[in-house]
């Protein structure tokens, strides 16, 4: 059975979502607190009250809460104004549903949330794990700390659900993009294990260079591995950016392969977007469209 | 003895020093090979050995080694050049310029003190 | 084009119509409605239109799927096309504008903000020389997109290279690294009060965020952005002005962080260069009026969507919406938003796996269910999958329906039609996995040369010919043979789709209860709703090619109930009357084809296939 987060949802809305999904959900209701832990549920679904900003500051707490998991945040919302959706989606929701809609379609919409998310294939694991054991090992090494890989799942798009990322084009043999993310708590604590400083000094200047650091490193150490290979890439300079719900795009294609890690309690991704340029081994790379 | 090291990251500049001060040195940094160079020019005679990162705006580790091996009165200054750069031909292409010795990132502290040791140790004996 | 002061703005949301239409006409443009694709299209065909602004979701079809079907439309590709997008993940700039779209606007869209662009684009339609539809290409790969809700930055008519050609002057020496909570040095003389201008940054040129220029001097520029840096740190900053697209390089004096939730403050000094004086005296003194056109660029290759998604988007428009023949008003914009439901589903699917089967993207969607393309993880292949509608799929009786459609195509073997592969249920979706078949679509061919060669065209015709005759000799009728479900893969070979409604002879229907195929090409039995025999589908290929050969369909009006009306009653022009090129005896073929009276039609489809050998003697 699927668990199922329901958040601030009224009596009728529960009733609603129960008679849609409660065949092959266990549905739990709470009312919004700061500390949702979230990742424990396949799926969250906060029904919208109060103003836009409102909803959208209690939906950005749940997609933290939510530890980069690929757990669908859906937001019940009437109406169908773009502006607002695209409120709720750059705040981290991943759909916004009003329950006018015939109880058919909610089923269907959020029995397509509910589908997991692909995992990799041998192939691409073979690209995969060279990132994941280079960023335990910058981890270890400069920061010593123990950054635990936890799991990997495929995305559609590249979007920032973090306080802080660095992110590095790669170019060359493979094209992409890699990107590490992270919130601020962590961010300053590996920054301060890294300059051996109390958390507390850690300023702009500092997280700025460590996160450029840090992706430099991860990708730096990486790139040696897949020389030769159709994989091999060179990298740009590091672009820091702060703040959540940014877009990267990506190459047509490919997917972006989500990496969660964890240091202790808290969690930490890297974003890889990794395609060859040569071998169409995606089949996005080989559809161009119609000759006419 | 003063090393200097030179990184465009102030967090990279730290964690050497942090590892370079309990040996003994007296820790001067700079943010590329410029103002690298505007330091060796005040404090040459008492630097002993250089980090050096290959990629810094305004003039990176390479063209700073060349110009460091160029002015005989740098001598005596040892390089170890310290970078995420790890590929053969680079690493040739950095000992090929000049330098004595290369380490590449990530590093912890063991690996760098040890690093810097033999690479003075070796550069000493030449 | 420029006189033409007529707009034609597709979008579904009421409100924002509501708010922007009278704006625009106050600018003393008339305005015409439409929410999706189907009044679109009717729109088009009463009244010339200047331009066509366009919300990317629409009632039936998504917004750049519209653009890459006007744009083939000889009669309506040079009617300049913009964009009113979200931030949201599935617009992408650099294929619109491959395809020919003229600007785009990101929401919350200001209604005169939207009134000047569009006055921009009749003055540069004005000036552009016909046919040159510039199609600007982004400079550098357009990774980003802009986050926050800032307008979209507009991008000029006829594209102009970066101009920062210049190399930049030696830099000073980099001002040693410095804690960052330091405010930026208030800009030095002339400050200049400016509208919230937008740009991007970046630091090495692939990666570009969004920012907003808040103050400048001659020397220096004051940015706010999501982009993190240190003082020393070099930047690009990108201008897109109507001018052109200027890139500008310069160097981080300070940064202020005050809150690490919000963008920073960057205080930039500028390497003067000629984009910099130029953008210098733009944003003093206004735009510039004289402006430069390069030579039109080349068109980039077109990335045109697959033809199955305008095929089946328009016969969900020439089906009223379902396939359904029913008047109601109410029944239609239920239809409508089905549909919609139903391409969100679609879309929410693309990522995930169903079983070996690896969902990459929407194909199209009709009223039966959608085809996405995807992949065989197993067998490592291209498939189309074929997934019911979540109404259907919800009814026994129609997922048996489905299932049957599997059985029935499966049973067909034959190089002509798409092969079967598979038949599943994956998450409780009901999905079968057929043969991928990239090409061109005889409504295309029709489309990009109005009509198709004689030749080329009797060769599909007897092909097609052959393939009814193995799905006549197994007792089954197509039902839904249009232009659009006749497809010619990249190898030339002809291929035969979407049995979507397609029915065993033996299967019961069970009354009268769906009456499915698309009006321009309905055999009169099929109108009537009587047993269907494959000279039901002898007629629609009739009508199909006869649409193909002369570029009209054999009967046309403005509503469907003419043209059924037209099937059951009216007498057809012959092809030869309709165009004097085509042989009198092709014509006689075609309406024998479709002759009123089924028995009056060739007894079989080889017979068909022998009187046009006969032509060729």
């Amino acid at each position: 059975m699927n668990k199922v987060l329901l958040v601030d949802c009224s009596a009728e809305t529960t009733k609603t979502l129960t008679g849609i999904l409660g065949d092959t959900c266990a549905l739990s209701g709470r009312s919004f607190g700061d500390e949702m832990a979230s990742k424990a549920s396949r799926m969250v679904i906060l029904e919208a009250s109060g103003s836009v900003e409102d909803a959208a500051e209690k939906v950005s707490k749940l997609r933290v809460g939510c530890a980069f998991r690929a757990i669908p945040v859906i937001v019940i919302h009437p109406g169908e104004d773009v502006a607002t959706i695209d409120r709720f989606l750059s705040a981290g929701a991943s759909d916004v549903l009003s329950l006018d809609a015939p109880p058919g379609a909610c089923r269907q919409i959020l029995q397509g949330h509910l589908i997991p998310h692909r995992t990799p294939l041998a192939q691409e694991m073979a690209y995969l794990t060279p990132f994941i054991e280079n960023t335990v090992t910058v981890f270890s090494k400069m920061a010593f700390v123990e950054a635990v890989f936890q799991e990997v799942y495929f995305a559609d798009d590249l979007r920032i659900f973090g306080d802080i990322s660095g992110i590095i084009g790669l170019s060359g043999n493979s094209e992409g993009t890699v990107a590490i993310t992270l919130y601020w708590d962590l961010a300053r604590k590996i920054i301060a294990n890294m300059m051996k400083v109390p958390p507390e000094k850690i300023n702009a200047e500092y997280i700025h260079d460590g996160a450029g650091e840090l992706i430099n490193m991860i990708s730096g150490s990486t790139k040696k591995r897949f020389k030769g290979t159709q994989y091999h890439f060179d990298l740009s300079l590091p672009t820091v950016v702060v703040g959540s719900g940014h877009q990267l795009g990506h190459p047509e294609g490919s997917s972006i392969a989500v990496l969660i890690f964890e240091v202790g309690q808290e969690a930490f991704v890297l974003q890889v977007c990794l395609k060859p340029r040569n071998k169409a081994s995606e089949p996005g790379a080989s559809l161009q469209g119609i000759e006419l | 003895m003063k090393v200097l090291v030179v990184d465009d990251s102030l967090v990279v500049r730290t964690i050497i020093e942090n590892t370079v001060k309990p040996m003994g040195y007296t820790v001067l940094q700079a943010g590329n090979g410029l103002e690298a160079l505007d330091l060796l020019a005040k404090y040459a005679e008492s630097v002993e050995l250089v980090l050096l990162d290959w990629n810094m705006p305004v003039q990176d580790g390479y063209e700073t080694i060349k110009r460091i091996k160029a002015n005989p009165y740098y001598d005596h200054i040892c390089i170890l050049m310290v970078s995420t750069e790890s590929e053969d031909e680079k690493i040739d292409q950095a000992f090929a310029a000049g330098a004595n010795g290369y380490l590449s990132k990530p590093f912890d502290s063991e690996e760098l003190a040890e690093k810097i040791k033999t690479t003075l140790a070796a550069f000493r004996a030449r | 084009m420029t006189a033409n002061k007529d707009i034609l703005l597709i979008h579904r949301d009421r409100p924002f119509v509501d708010k922007i239409v009278p704006v625009i006409q106050g600018a003393g443009f008339t305005v015409h409605k439409a929410t999706g694709m189907r009044e679109a299209l009717s729109s088009l065909g009463a009244h010339p239109v200047g331009l066509i602004v366009c919300d990317k979701e629409l009632d039936d079809i998504k917004g750049i799927d519209f653009l890459g079907f006007i744009k083939k439309d000889p009669l309506r590709e040079t009617i300049p096309f913009m964009f009113l997008v979200s931030q949201a993940n599935q617009f992408r700039p650099a294929e619109a504008f491959t395809l020919g779209a003229a600007d785009y606007l990101v929401y919350p869209v200001d209604a005169r903000m939207l009134v000047g662009r569009i006055g921009d684009v009749y003055t540069a339609e004005g000036q552009a020389t016909p046919r040159s539809q510039a199609r600007p290409v982004p400079p550098e790969r357009p990774r980003v997109r802009p986050a926050g809700s800032t307008p979209a930055v507009k991008t000029p008519m006829p594209d102009q290279a970066p101009a920062a050609a210049a190399p930049p002057k030696p830099a000073p020496a980099a001002p040693k690294a410095s804690p960052a909570a330091v405010k930026p040095a208030a800009p030095a003389p002339r400050p200049v009060a400016l509208p919230s201008m937008n740009l991007e940054v970046s630091r090495d040129g692939v990666i570009w965020m969004p920012s907003r220029i808040k103050a400048f001097t001659e020397q220096s520029i004051a940015l706010q952005t999501s982009l993190f840096g240190k003082a020393g740190v070099a930047l690009m900053v990108r201008f897109k002005l109507p001018e052109g697209i200027f890139v500008v390089k310069g160097h981080i004096k300070s940064i202020d962080f005050k809150d690490f939730q919000k963008p920073a403050d960057i205080d930039l000094v500028v390497v003067e260069n000629d984009a910099w004086r130029r953008i210098f005296r733009i944003l003093t003194q206004g735009p510039d009026t004289a402006r430069t056109h390069s030579a039109p660029a080349t068109p980039a290759a077109v990335a045109a969507p697959s033809g199955d998604v305008m095929a089946a988007t328009v016969a969900l428009a020439e089906t009223n919406g379902e396939g359904l023949i029913d008047g109601a008003q109410l029944q239609q914009n239920a239809a409508k938003k089905k549909a919609a439901y139903d391409i969100r589903f679609y879309n929410s699917l693309i990522g995930k796996q169903l079983d070996n089967y690896r969902v990459i993207s929407l194909v199209g969607a009709g009223s039966m269910g959608g085809v996405l393309q995807g992949w065989d993880v197993a067998l490592e292949r291209e498939v189309a999958l074929k997934i019911i509608s979540f109404e259907l799929s919800s009814k026994e009786e129609f997922r048996e329906m489905f299932i049957k459609e599997a059985r029935v195509i499966s049973k067909l073997n034959h190089q002509n039609i798409a092969q079967i592969y598979n038949i599943g249920i994956s998450s409780d979706i009901l999905y079968y996995a057929m043969e991928f078949i990239e090409g061109v679509t005889l409504k295309e061919m029709i489309n990009k040369e109005r009509k198709l060669n004689l030749s080329k065209g009797l060769k599909i015709l007897s092909t097609v010919c052959k393939a009814l005759e193995v799905v006549y000799q197994n007792s089954v009728v197509h039902r839904d043979i249009k232009p659009a479900n006749i497809m010619v893969n990249r190898a030339g070979v002809v291929k035969l789709l979407d049995f979507g409604v397609a029915h065993s002879k033996e299967a019961k229907t069970g009354g009268k209860r769906l009456i499915a195929g698309t009006p321009l090409y309905m055999s009169p039995e099929q109108i009537a709703g009587l047993t269907l025999d494959h000279k039901s589908d002898m007629y629609s290929l009739g009508a199909t090619f006869y649409h193909a050969f002369c570029g009209a369909p054999p009967f046309e009006a403005n509503e469907i109930k003419a043209v059924l009306d037209m099937h059951l009653n009216e007498c057809m022009t012959p092809l030869c009357q309709k165009d004097r090129g085509i042989p009198i005896a092709l014509s006689g073929i075609i309406e024998k084809m479709m002759a009123k009276d089924p028995t009056e039609r060739y007894p079989t489809f080889r017979a068909v296939i022998e009187a046009l050998e006969l032509l060729n003697a």
